[in-house]
């Protein structure tokens, strides 16, 4: 719980910063971030959109988090309860996060889609990863909302997530994870 | 000096010229492929094969053409993308950079490159270099966001947001301690990347950089790095000491875009003033052949030490560096002096000359009252030159002050003809036509004393006159090429004679060298070189090396290699292995004609070589290696269609159709080279070939291995080989498995056949044996004393009323009686004789049952329907001995026909009570009788008041 309230301070401490001291900043509305293990004997998909972000367009920074405990669609109770206790921690490493820059440069005034790749560290398990991820950022209604999508793949060993032999033929060994969120302009 | 010799001088020094020493840079046009596109970069691979890119598509260069290079990707329609770099890594992928930041990569480049989508994604910006750092890791260089890094897995990247001074890199090469150095807007950075972990070091202004912007990089000694700026020119780097070193101040204002490192000198490329080189002491302006490059876009050393010239207009350049020339503005330089502070002294049949080299540019003044053919020149340890003459002895001369001395028979000379001399310390040996000199140098000549000598000549145990050269060794050893007697060894003040066999040709040595390992290399008139060997008693003509004209010197290049000069050109043979590299025409050596022994070599270890237009200046590059022309194979076609990537080289029977194209790679002259192949397994010998393909056609099934080697120089013993090994499987026919198991097959049918014969010969030795039982049974059954008593019986009952009836009984008796034995021996009846014989039965039993016993026979019987004799009467009779016959219950009889599947005999079932119990043996028979002539069984049914059998039909063709 120690850690859970500190990302969750320092979380609530970069919205506030980004939030006060930039006017094109955008405020996660609805986030959906999904994740799918296809294992050879099992596939396993679930989902949360408990979803948080906050993207602050004039420096092209942004920031993500999910709480590990909010994922749902497990294909069974154990499953979940396993998810949360013995694979991701979640008690001791609630959240995940991944917070960075865009490397190219958006016009967020401009309505259109545009191909960017995000270079941030990505947290999971409290294990802190740089990673390049591709994604769409989409602007609509002159700017006042952008949605963006990504898909990536998560390598279970990066992140120390250790699975016991007796499962490694359910959970694969590269977890594949597909975010969408829409923003608002704030 | 009289005022003459003022003026003379003065003249002298006025009459210089002045010229460059230059590589021969040849000029190339681009093919027409390259019409209209603009050259990017030129690049070699770890093969050695050239590439070229351009704004349009890459392209390889065999030394004559340029070929373009197939992209699968569909997304780029039909234009090739604007490639911007090039990178093989150590584990031989080809790796593309594009304008648009698309990378492509391909294992192998022959089959096209294909386009790279990792996860992260692609730069947006140009790809403007590649590197692989010793760790293994793959850095790539964008304009605009910084360097990327691939460690096989995730692609990192390092930008402003890391400490990168600037997104917009120049350059980027690696060095030997797991760093990258990269050029960018704002300073040189050294980044590395092991274990997730970044570092990044940044040498700015601050540190001491003259310019933000390095534009290019080249790493030049161990920890020296050269770096082209944007304004301020070239700097050396010290990486240890951190320190900058201007080195062309004069390219300021000018940006650089091209560096490159040949061993010795930088070779630097800029936008403006074209090509300059640094050799370490000054910068000069290079312009090959008088005409001026101006801006360069790329530049490019090869391992044949050729550089590659990359220029905006639509041509390049390529030139040799093992040789430069010094053209002189008199012709026949005959004898070569270096002297410590670079200068050269020129012997001519003129005189002599002195060339001073300033800022690249040489300047040749003359020696005033020196008009003597000048053929010999050595200094002594006193600085005093001496001028050895063809007939006007020596002329003793200290550039230092200007003081002469001549020498004559009278002083001492024993011949005026000083063909050449050599020395070590005070002693110096002088090769005239009268025998050598051993002079002793214990004092300066220009004193006026006498030679102290020693002479080796006809008259004492040199026992000739005449020597061409005189070499002196490291060891005080100093060899003389005599005329007549080979070479003699001066070894301690006794001659020994290089051992030979008694050809005359040994015997006249021109020109003499020894080697590092002491070997003494001479030649002979007629264009022959041999060498001793420490293992072989006699000296071993070199192969292959048989010169139009004569041999005019044997040099040693003091690393490991023998220069042989002639006519056409200059051999460098390897002293340890021999391999041979020609050089002539194709770098510049028309015309060459060297003079005899005119050779000399400098404190850089340079080899300056004298030759009818001038100087050739030999660069001894310190490779241990020799360089050789290399092969690669890049196309090898099954029925005309490239093989694609078939790991196991394996080929089905009918897959025999090959061409192999190969391909020599010496850009040195690429119009030199042969080629031979053999496949192994189907040639017995080489074919030597110009050709670069060979086409094998109907090979039958095996193992092969296609060999194929290139030369330079004509001999193929230590040249490059590339090899392709394949197998054609056998037919399915041909397999040892397909001929055993089509053996166990045969075997397994034969052995099939033997067991159906023998099953038949046992089944028809039990249908004998059931047929003699059976008749034994009938015969037993009808010979039956109780049926011939029943018969007795009813005759006698007749005998007497009706004689008519008793006759006509006995009759069917006798008849009966004569079926049975008629038949009873033969497999089968036809079913009518069968019903003949059941009638007269019939007759026989009607008697003496009346109408208790009723028997329906069919009335029409098929043709050619068979049983076994007797069944019928079997069955009835066992009909009437096992069932009650009466008045009140008369016994039934039916015999059918059904179909033409069966014979059916049918009774009411009314079982008599007996106490013998029957043997059962009738029907058994006939069941067993028939199980061994047909599949279809007799089928036996009872039920409350019929029994039932069904005898099976046996057709006639049945039989």
């Amino acid at each position: 719980m120690y850690h859970s309230r500190i990302y969750i301070i320092l979380f609530s401490l970069v919205m506030g910063v980004i939030s006060s001291t930039e006017a094109q900043t955008y405020q996660i509305k609805e986030g959906e971030i999904v994740f799918r293990s296809d294992a050879p004997l099992e596939l396993i998909e679930a989902s949360s959109d408990e979803l948080r972000g906050v993207i602050r367009a004039g420096e092209r920074r942004f920031a993500f988090s999910i709480e590990i405990s909010t994922f749902e669609g497990f294909n069974n109770p154990l499953q979940q309860v396993h998810f949360n206790e013995n694979y991701m921690e979640s008690n001791e490493y609630p959240v995940a996060s991944f917070s960075g820059r865009i490397i190219e440069s958006v016009d967020f005034t401009k309505e259109g889609t545009y191909d960017v790749r995000a270079k941030g560290v990505l947290d999971i398990h409290d294990v802190e990863q740089e990673r390049i991820i591709k994604g769409t950022l989409s602007i609509r209604e002159g700017g006042q909302v952008c949605t963006v999508e990504s898909e990536f793949t998560v390598l279970l060993d990066e992140h120390d997530i250790r699975i016991p032999k007796i499962v490694n033929q359910k959970i694969a060994e590269e977890i594949s994870v597909r975010v969408e969120g829409t923003f608002e302009r704030r | 000096m009289s005022r003459i010799t003022v003026i003379w001088f003065i003249f002298g020094l006025f009459t210089g010229h002045v010229l460059a020493q230059e590589p021969y840079l040849r000029h190339k046009e681009w093919s027409g492929l390259m019409q209209g596109k603009t050259p990017t970069l030129i690049t070699q691979d770890n093969k050695g094969l050239t590439w070229v890119g351009s704004n349009e598509g890459l392209f390889y260069f065999d030394g004559g053409q340029l070929s373009p290079i197939r992209w699968q990707d569909t997304s780029l329609e039909s234009k090739a993308p604007h490639v911007r770099s090039l990178h093989q890594d150590p584990d031989g992928t080809y790796w593309v950079g594009t304008q648009s930041g698309r990378i492509f990569r391909s294992d192998d480049i022959f089959r096209g490159m294909n386009p790279w989508d990792p996860e992260e994604g692609h730069p947006k910006v140009p790809v403007i270099d590649f590197a692989t750092d010793t760790l293994g890791n793959l850095w790539i260089a964008t304009y605009g966001e910084g360097l990327y890094v691939y460690d096989g897995s995730h692609i990192y990247n390092f930008n402003a947001t890391d400490g990168l001074p600037g997104g917009d890199v120049y350059d980027m090469i690696s060095d030997r301690h797991g760093c990258v150095w990269a050029g960018t807007d704002a300073g040189l950075v050294r980044c590395s990347f092991s274990g997730g972990k970044k570092d990044i070091e940044v040498i700015g202004v601050d540190e001491g950089l003259p310019d933000e912007i390095v534009t290019s990089l080249v790493l030049t000694e161990k920890s020296t790095l050269c770096l082209g700026t944007h304004e301020k020119g070239v700097y050396s780097y010290d990486i240890g000491k951190g320190r900058f070193k201007d080195i062309a101040p004069s390219l300021k204002g000018d940006p650089i875009v091209a560096l490159a490192w040949d061993g010795n000198d930088l070779w630097i490329g800029s936008e403006q003033a074209g090509l300059h080189l640094f050799d370490g002491q000054s910068l000069r302006q290079f312009s090959p052949m008088q005409q001026s490059i101006r801006r360069i876009n790329d530049l490019m050393i090869d391992e044949e030490k050729n550089l590659w010239v990359l220029t905006e207009t639509p041509n390049w350049w390529i030139g040799n560096l093992w040789f430069r020339h010094l053209d002189t503005p008199f012709r026949n330089v005959q004898s070569i002096l270096t002297a410590p502070d670079g200068s050269l002294w020129l012997g001519t049949q003129s005189g002599l000359y002195h060339a001073v080299e300033r800022s690249g540019r040489w300047t040749f003044q003359k020696i005033p009252d020196m008009h003597a053919n000048v053929i010999s020149l050595y200094r002594d340890p006193f600085g005093v030159l001496w001028i050895g003459t063809f007939g006007d002895g020596i002329k003793c001369y200290d550039p230092a002050s200007g003081q002469f001395r001549a020498l004559h028979s009278e002083d001492g000379l024993i011949n005026e003809s000083i063909l050449s001399m050599d020395g070590r310390n005070d002693t110096l040996w002088l090769a005239t036509l009268g025998g050598v000199m051993e002079v002793y140098l214990t004092e300066n000549i220009l004193q006026g004393n006498k030679l102290r000598h020693l002479d080796y000549n006809h008259e004492n145990q040199l026992g000739t006159n005449y020597v061409y050269q005189v070499v002196a060794d490291d060891r005080g050893r100093c060899f003389f090429a005599t005329d007549g007697k080979g070479v003699a060894i001066l070894d301690n003040g006794s001659i020994e004679w290089v051992s030979g066999s008694d050809s005359v040709g040994r015997k006249s040595v021109y020109s003499v060298g020894v080697d590092q390992s002491g070997n003494i290399w001479y030649s002979t008139h007629k264009g022959k070189v041999y060498y001793t060997d420490n293992l072989q008693p006699q000296p071993i003509k070199l192969p292959e090396t048989v010169y139009q004209k004569d041999v005019s010197s044997i040099i040693n290049d003091g690393h490991g290699r023998m220069l042989i000069a002639y006519s056409e050109g200059i051999d460098i043979v390897d002293a340890k292995s021999r391999s041979i590299t020609h050089f002539d025409e194709d770098i510049g050596m028309v015309e060459f004609n060297p003079s005899l022994n005119a050779h000399d070599r400098d404190s850089s270890g340079k080899i300056w070589i004298g030759h009818e237009r001038g100087l050739v200046c030999y660069t001894p590059f310190s490779e241990q290696r020799t360089v050789k022309p290399r092969i690669i194979m890049p196309e090898i076609s099954l029925y005309l269609k490239p093989i694609s990537e078939r790991a196991d080289h394996y080929f089905g029977h009918s897959e025999n159709h090959f061409t192999f194209e190969y391909l020599g790679l010496w850009y040195t002259d690429p119009d030199a080279l042969s080629y031979r192949y053999k496949l192994e397994g189907y040639d017995l010998d080489w074919k030597t070939t110009k050709d670069r393909q060979a086409l094998y056609s109907n090979l039958s099934p095996g193992s092969y291995t296609f060999k194929v080697q290139v030369t330079q120089n004509g001999k193929f013993e230590d040249a490059q080989m590339a090899s392709y090994h394949f197998t054609i499987a056998k037919p399915i026919w041909g397999r040892w498995w397909f001929i055993a198991g089509l053996g166990i097959l045969i075997a397994l049918i034969i052995y099939l056949i033997v067991m159906v014969r023998e099953q038949q010969l046992k089944r028809e030795e039990n249908l004998k044996r059931d047929k003699v039982a059976s008749q034994y049974e009938t015969l037993k059954s009808q010979i039956n004393p109780h049926f011939l008593f029943n018969s007795f019986n009813t005759l006698i009952s007749v005998i007497e009323e009706e004689p008519d009836i008793a006759v006509e009984y006995v009759e069917k008796l006798s008849d009966f009686y004569r079926s049975i034995l008629q038949y009873r021996k033969r497999d089968l009846i036809d079913l009518k004789e069968e019903l003949q014989l059941i009638k007269d039965y019939r007759y026989l039993l009607d008697m003496r049952y009346h109408d208790r016993l009723n028997i329906s026979l069919p009335d029409d019987v098929p043709e050619g329907v068979k049983v076994a004799p007797l069944t019928l009467q079997i069955l009835m009779e066992n009909a009437i001995k096992h069932n009650v016959i009466s008045k009140l219950k008369p016994l039934d009889i039916e015999v059918s026909i059904n179909g033409d599947q069966y014979i059916t005999v049918s009774n009411t079932f009314q079982k008599k009570i007996t106490r013998g119990r029957s043997t059962g043996f009738g029907l058994e028979s006939i069941v067993n009788r028939y199980g061994l002539m047909t599949d279809r069984p007799v089928q036996i049914k009872r039920d409350n008041d019929r029994f039932t059998v069904k005898i099976p039909i046996i057709k006639t063709e049945e039989e």
